[in-house]
């Protein structure tokens, strides 16, 4: 028998069918409400899934719009710097060639492939005497004059990216020779890796240096002649010189320091006197010696202008008076009190005793002679030796004579180019130690990169670069400028010299 | 807020609601989220008009354009603000894709000089 009041039994009252119609219309109402509510709930979800499509579809045009416009942008500024590398390329290529065009050097680009000079200045077609446009397509190599120079310079180029100031030897077109300096860079020209070359011809400073070995020779052999027959050049009183044979001075014996420069003006006595004062204010005995008997001007330096030089260098070697008279002691022209002492040998400023000895000479073993006999009778640690600039028979005589060269050179290419003869000259004449100092540095920046270049171009020492100073060129107080201006960069760089000269005795 | 870097900077001028770009904007990536936060934020303040000025703006990369874009979709979600941005000549990349942003925003306008 069912519960169900809509389902009645077969013996339901009336009442019973009556509650069971009643019931299932309540039922079938409520099913009909769900079905509203059902449908009413579809319909709002329907709507919300339109609308989320619709803010997708949007967001996804959006997306795709963003992606198109950063696209277009990357096209364009990828154009608009594509652009600009072609121009600044070309810009650049311009400017090379302007600035190649404008340099007063011989000048060449050659592919690094295979040779072939792709650009050559008009200079150098000068250097080569043929037009320039007529030695692009030539190879590199057919300009050596020996072949086999070409491939060092190239892996040194290749493995030190540069190759600086290396002298070899070139050959024109009829087969005449060309000495030159060249420097080489690697460089991209065309698109394609190249070298670039700078040359420098130095054929005429060559054939000069050859003709100078020649005459360096014959006077070796002259001195080495004279030194054999006489011993005066070796030993003095009991002072005993070893110089001739490139060997240490014996301990406590003078330090015979020659200061030259190639050219005159550069400061080189100015050098002298200043250190000699620094050596005396060291507690050293110093003797300055001028040599430059056709311009004479150290005793200038040291306080002696306008006044009466009874005897001097010129005198000793006319034979006119004794060493012991031609010494004179300046310590107390030094304007401030020093332990050490300084003593002067000048050269004579009368015009009469100049042109006598210019006109009739003089024995020039003399001049070494006074060297030695001057240490000996002052028993001086130092004697700094001012000596005339450039190459003549005294600054030769010299060089044989002391321990130690000083260079004074300036930094520019006419004193680089004759400080190289001249340390080539000394490394002949067995100078046992020659030491640089550059002078009248313009730039107090460059100091580190003029050392470097100097000592690289020379393999010498470089014992101070002292900077170019107005108040020290210029300099009239009395006595040296470096004890009036303790603090001076002028004086530390000299005091740079006073050490590198005294080191050696240490 | 503003943003100042060597080799970009980007300045918002409340008074006037101008957003002021200058210099090269080469960065990647997350690098552009201090910008981009200080341009939702010019954005979110709803002013009548906004102005974005990169006359000054010499270079943009892919990345920036894409931080700009998203400025422009975060004023259209306010339906508010009137956006001007302003360009130059100078930088030939700006007449080319300023004009895009419309595409996001049509009530865009673009005044190059």
């Amino acid at each position: 028998m069912s519960n169900d009041p809509a389902s009645p039994g077969p013996k339901a009252s009336r009442d019973e069918l009556f509650a069971a119609a009643e019931a299932l219309r309540r039922r079938v109402h409520e099913l009909e409400e769900e079905k509203r509510d059902l449908e009413v709930m579809l319909e709002t979800s329907s709507a919300h899934a339109d609308h989320l499509a619709e803010e997708l579809e949007a967001e996804r045009n959006d997306l795709a719009t963003m992606l198109e416009m950063t696209t277009e942008h990357a096209d364009t500024v990828e154009d608009e710097l594509h652009e600009r590398a072609a121009a600044t390329l070309l810009k650049s290529a311009r400017e090379l060639r302007m600035i190649v065009e404008a340099t007063p050097a011989p000048v060449m680009i050659s592919r690094l492939a295979d040779g072939e000079i792709v650009y050559a200045n008009v200079m150098l077609g000068s250097l080569f005497q043929i037009a320039a446009n007529e030695l692009v397509g030539r190879k590199a190599l057919d300009l050596y004059y020996d072949a086999a120079d070409r491939q060092p310079l190239i892996e040194t180029l290749e493995k030190e990216k540069s190759v600086d100031r290396q002298e070899v030897r070139l050959k024109r077109p009829d087969g005449a020779l060309i000495w030159v300096e060249i420097s080489l860079r690697l460089l991209d020209f065309n698109d394609e890796p190249s070298i670039l070359s700078a040359l420098h011809d130095i054929t005429d400073r060559k054939a000069a240096e050859e003709r100078l070995q020649q005459q360096v020779e014959a006077l070796r052999v002259e001195l080495e002649e004279t030194s054999s027959n006489s011993q005066l050049a070796r030993t003095t009183g009991t002072t005993r010189f070893e110089n001739l044979d490139a060997a240490a001075i014996k301990r406590g014996s003078t330090q015979l320091v020659a200061v030259h420069s190639f050219r005159g003006g550069n400061g080189k006595s100015s050098i002298t006197a200043n250190v000699a004062a620094l050596l005396a204010a060291d507690g050293q005995r110093v003797g300055v010696i001028d040599t430059d008997i056709q311009s004479p001007g150290l005793h200038v330096m040291l306080g002696q202008a306008g006044m009466d030089l009874r005897h001097t260098l010129n005198d000793f070697l006319l034979g006119n008076c004794g060493i012991d008279q031609i010494a004179l002691d300046v310590t107390s022209r030094l304007a401030e009190p020093v332990p050490g002492q300084v003593f002067l040998i000048p050269a004579s400023i009368n015009p009469g005793t100049m042109a006598q000895i210019l006109s009739q000479g003089y024995e020039a073993q003399r001049l070494a002679q006074s060297f030695f006999e001057l240490g000996e009778l002052l028993g001086l640690d130092t004697l700094l030796i001012d000596t005339h600039p450039g190459l003549n028979e005294e600054a030769l005589l010299t060089m044989r004579a002391v321990q130690t060269l000083l260079v004074v050179l300036r930094p520019d290419s006419q004193d680089f180019e004759g400080t190289g003869v001249t340390v080539q000259v000394a490394r002949q004449l067995e100078v046992p130690r020659i030491l640089l100092v550059v002078n009248q540095l313009p730039q107090i920046g460059q100091r580190q990169a003029v050392r470097e270049r100097a000592k690289g171009t020379f393999n010498c020492d470089v014992i101070a670069v002292i900077p170019q100073s107005p108040e020290f060129m210029l300099f009239t107080g009395d006595g040296p400028f470096v004890l009036r201006n303790l603090d001076s960069p002028v004086t530390l760089a000299l005091r740079q010299v006073a050490h590198g000269i005294t080191s050696v005795t240490a | 807020m503003d943003v100042i870097h060597d080799d970009y900077q980007v300045q918002f001028d409340e008074a006037s609601s101008t957003v002021r770009c200058q210099g090269s904007f080469r960065l990647h990536g997350d690098e552009y989220k201090p910008i981009l936060d200080l341009l939702i934020n010019a954005a979110d303040m709803k002013p009548a008009t906004l102005t974005l000025d990169v006359r000054e703006l010499q270079f943009l990369n892919s990345s920036g354009i894409n931080t700009l874009s998203k400025f422009i979709l975060q004023v259209r979600k306010h339906q508010v603000s009137q956006v001007v941005v302003r360009g130059s000549t100078r930088f030939p990349w700006q007449e080319k894709s300023l004009i895009n942003l419309q595409r996001l925003l049509p009530e865009l306008k673009l005044a190059i000089e």
